[in-house]
Order: C-alpha cells, then sequence, then structure tokens
C-alpha cells in the first residue's frame, strides 16, 4: 500500500468500515510510515476539533419563537378538533 | 445520533407517557417539551442554513410537521431523534429553495504525492495536542468559519455525519443521494477542513 492509497482509505478505516484484509494492511503501512501516521493523526483531531467546537454552542432561545410555536400549535389542535 | 433507545424498557415507559400527553395535547406537557428540545434543534438548524432567522423559521416548520405526524409516530426512534430529523429535513428543504445545496463540490483537497504515490515533502504534518485549543471561544469561532467556508455540498455531509452523527445511509436518506455519494463527500470535506486547521490555526509540531 503506498501513502495515495493509504488516504483514500482513512475514512473508510476511521468509520470501521474496511474489510478485514485491507485493515491489516492499512495498519502495516501505518505502523512502517510515520507521514501516514502523522496525517492520519491530523485526520483524526481535525475531526475532533470541528465536532468539539459546534458541541454547546446553543444559545438562549427567544420567548417569541416558543410562544410562536405553541401558538400556532394550538391552532393545529383547534383546526383538528 | 445520540439518543436514548426507545425500546430499552428503561426509556420505553417514559417515552411512552410522554407520547401520550403530547397526542392528548396537554398544554403543560407541550409547553415543557417544546422549551426542553428547542436549544438544540435550533443550534442545529442555525448550523445548517448559517442564518438564526431561517433557522427559526425551519424550526417552526419543523415543530408543526413534528405535530401533525405525531399520531402516526411509532416509536421505532427515540423522540428526540425523530424531531431532530424532521430539523434536518426542513433546514435542508430551504437550503435547496436557496439554491445553495448544488454548489460546486470539493475536488482537490488532499494531499499531493510523487508518480508512485508516496507523500510529497510537506504532506503529512504532525499534529501536537490540540485538545487545549478550543479552550478559547476565538478558535472554536474560527473552526466553525472554515466549516462554513466549505463548498455546501461537503459542509452539509460533514454536519450531518461528524457533528449530528448520522449514519451514512441516514445522511444519503436526508440529501436524496447515494451512500457512496455521502462516503466520498465527507471524505473530501474532512480531508479540507484538516487542510484548512493546518493553514490558519497554529497546531502545535511534535518533534
Amino acid at each position: 500500500m503506498n501513502c495515495k492509497e493509504f488516504v483514500d482509505f482513512m475514512r473508510a478505516y476511521c468509520d470501521g468500515e474496511l474489510p478485514v484484509d485491507l485493515k491489516s494492511a492499512f495498519e502495516e503501512k501505518m505502523e512502517a510510515c510515520s507521514l501516514c501516521r502523522c496525517f492520519l493523526d491530523g485526520y483524526i483531531k481535525a475531526g475532533n476539533l470541528a465536532r468539539e467546537a459546534c458541541t454547546g454552542e446553543s444559545k438562549p432561545v427567544p420567548e417569541a419563537l416558543i410562544q410562536a410555536i405553541l401558538s400556532a400549535k394550538s391552532e393545529v389542535a383547534a383546526s383538528e378538533s | 445520533m445520540a439518543g436514548a433507545d426507545p425500546t430499552s424498557p428503561a426509556t420505553r415507559p417514559a417515552q411512552d407517557a410522554l407520547l401520550a400527553s403530547l397526542r392528548a395535547g396537554d398544554p403543560a406537557v407541550t409547553e415543557a417539551w417544546v422549551r426542553s428540545q428547542l436549544p438544540r434543534m435550533r443550534a442545529v438548524a442555525n448550523r445548517l442554513l448559517r442564518s438564526e432567522s431561517a433557522a427559526d423559521d425551519a424550526v417552526q416548520e419543523a415543530f408543526m410537521r413534528a405535530f401533525r405526524a405525531l399520531p402516526d409516530f411509532r416509536g421505532e426512534a427515540a423522540l428526540e431523534t425523530w424531531l431532530h430529523r424532521i430539523v434536518v429535513n426542513a433546514a435542508l428543504g430551504r437550503l435547496r429553495k436557496v439554491g445553495r445545496a448544488g454548489e460546486v463540490e470539493l475536488d482537490q483537497a488532499g494531499p499531493e504525492y510523487t508518480d508512485d504515490g508516496q507523500f510529497l515533502p510537506g504532506e503529512g504534518r504532525a499534529w501536537g495536542a490540540v485538545e487545549g485549543l478550543l479552550q478559547r471561544e476565538e478558535t472554536r469561532e474560527c473552526v466553525r468559519r472554515m466549516i462554513d467556508g466549505l463548498p455546501e455540498t461537503s459542509r452539509t455531509v460533514l454536519i450531518l455525519r461528524d457533528i449530528e452523527e448520522l449514519s451514512t445511509a441516514e445522511a444519503a436518506e436526508v440529501l436524496g443521494v447515494s451512500t457512496t455519494v455521502v462516503k466520498t463527500r465527507l471524505h473530501r470535506a474532512r480531508l479540507a477542513l484538516k487542510r484548512a486547521i493546518e493553514n490558519q490555526l497554529t497546531v502545535e509540531p511534535q518533534p
């Protein structure tokens, strides 16, 4: 396996989709090539940063939005009864 | 996506009781449910639409769809997961209306290689510890801007798979594309984000 093939298989490896034989070849390459090891490390860490940067970013919900939803819900209920 | 298993003995009675109250139109339960779900659902819509007003419209539309569909909800998924899908669909519907969902694909976000497929010098840059980076809101905002800067098709797949944690099949279904397309777009998006982070953030090199 060369570096390009390693990169091509990275997503499947990270998502647990590589068949056993390819997974072994992938892990052998990872063991043997420090550049591939570093590249995979950055690929995983970039995903972790994205997830963490977007976690817990919710802002206070405007009361007007809550009331608009509850009011629309009441109208739906009234029209169905 | 994270969500309680509605079939587990521990959560089933609670969900059944909540569902019964919502279907009966109990005002107090309905209001409590709306209030509890809104922060997360609004954040999801805002992440996809990049506009608070558009996100609020999408969330309102999604709750209305959910209320109308409640009688048919069969409980195969957790209620929160079901609502989340409705919100994602409402937000993606709005994205399609404004034509942003059809923007160009990322085609060259990956590294460069020699003719025999080995990394060119400079690729495979080592990353040190990144755990401390996100303690600063400025850095978190910077990463969010990088995600927002991805082409639409890549950005939506990255959000759905890596942030909202939909499965490949679920992402393919809500986007109306094949699972192969989702996988390809996701890989390109991850590579592009990695490259953007390396270019814009100071990633502490390893010795």
